[in-house]
């Protein structure tokens, strides 16, 4: 599974994708983008198979990219990763059309309760 | 209970949720914790809705945000780490610490939005002089820190 990680936090980045790997999802690639922006190209280049990204970052925030991503047919998984929790926030986020869900801070198990659904 | 306390109460429950989670480490409360002898860091996000300002922070000395970031990246302390590491690090701890509290309060403060985090010294310049504001002093190994949150009724 090839998996592209989005967030304007370096840190962030590298916490989810150590999760990653502790949920079992070490056998595919693993890229990273610091922003919306950076993520639109990867997401046209490299064909991730999911894109897990943050909600809330500069210039193109993630609720901003999957509408885009969708509005050219792209069909990539999307899985919002955020602080935030709220029914509201799911609503809009499944709204736009994302495939999942997680709540910040995760576990390894909440990666797992969302992924091996879509993969 | 105050309002104020509510929140303090609410930003508590929240740090410890993240503590546990992401610093693997559970939080211990102190009634109070020596005076700083160097400035510490106020690292604070913002929420607000049309009703309420209000910000959750965190005051800690630059060595307590580092322990922090090790933590939560899982690093030895051996490793390099840069102080924009270290901001990065602990700014999202705070995030995280918000977007907890965010939830807790969706009953009675809903649609709040969450801002960017700040960093700045504890001189108090992250926090408006009308608001009401507390503190929590916490523990999280040999380091402690404070939890803050400050309100503000539009």
């Amino acid at each position: 599974m090839k998996v592209l990680v989005v967030d304007d936090s370096k840190v962030m980045r590298c916490i989810v994708m150590r999760t990653l790997r502790q949920a079992g999802f070490a056998d595919g690639s693993m890229e990273e983008a610091a922003d919306g922006i950076s993520a639109l190209k990867m997401i046209e280049s490299s064909r991730p198979d999911v894109v897990l990204t943050d909600w809330n970052m500069p210039g193109m925030p993630g609720i901003d990219l999957l509408p885009t991503v969708r509005a050219k047919g792209d069909s990539t998984r999307f899985i919002f990763v955020t602080s935030e929790g709220t029914d509201e926030m799911r609503d809009l986020a499944f709204g736009a059309g994302a495939n999942g869900f997680i709540t910040k801070p995760f576990t390894p198990a909440s990666f797992q309760a969302v992924l091996v659904e879509l993969v | 209970m105050s309002t104020i306390d509510h929140l303090l109460e609410a930003a508590g429950t929240s740090a410890a949720g993240v503590c546990e989670q992401v610093l693997m480490t559970p939080i211990g409360w102190t009634p109070n914790i020596e005076p700083s002898l160097t400035p510490r860091l106020h690292v604070s996000v913002p929420l607000r809705n049309d009703q309420v300002a209000m910000h959750v922070g965190l005051l800690a000395r630059w060595e307590t945000c580092s322990y922090f970031t090790r933590l939560m990246m899982n690093m030895s302390f051996e490793d390099p780490l840069g102080d924009q590491d270290v901001a990065d690090g602990i700014g999202e701890m705070v995030n995280m610490i918000a977007g907890q509290l965010k939830t807790k309060l969706s009953d009675k403060y809903p649609s709040l939005k969450i801002g960017c985090p700040t960093i700045d010294l504890e001189t108090g310049s992250g926090i408006q002089s009308r608001a009401e504001t507390a503190k929590k002093p916490i523990s999280i190994g040999l380091h402690n820190a404070e939890i803050t949150v400050m309100l503000k009724q539009n």
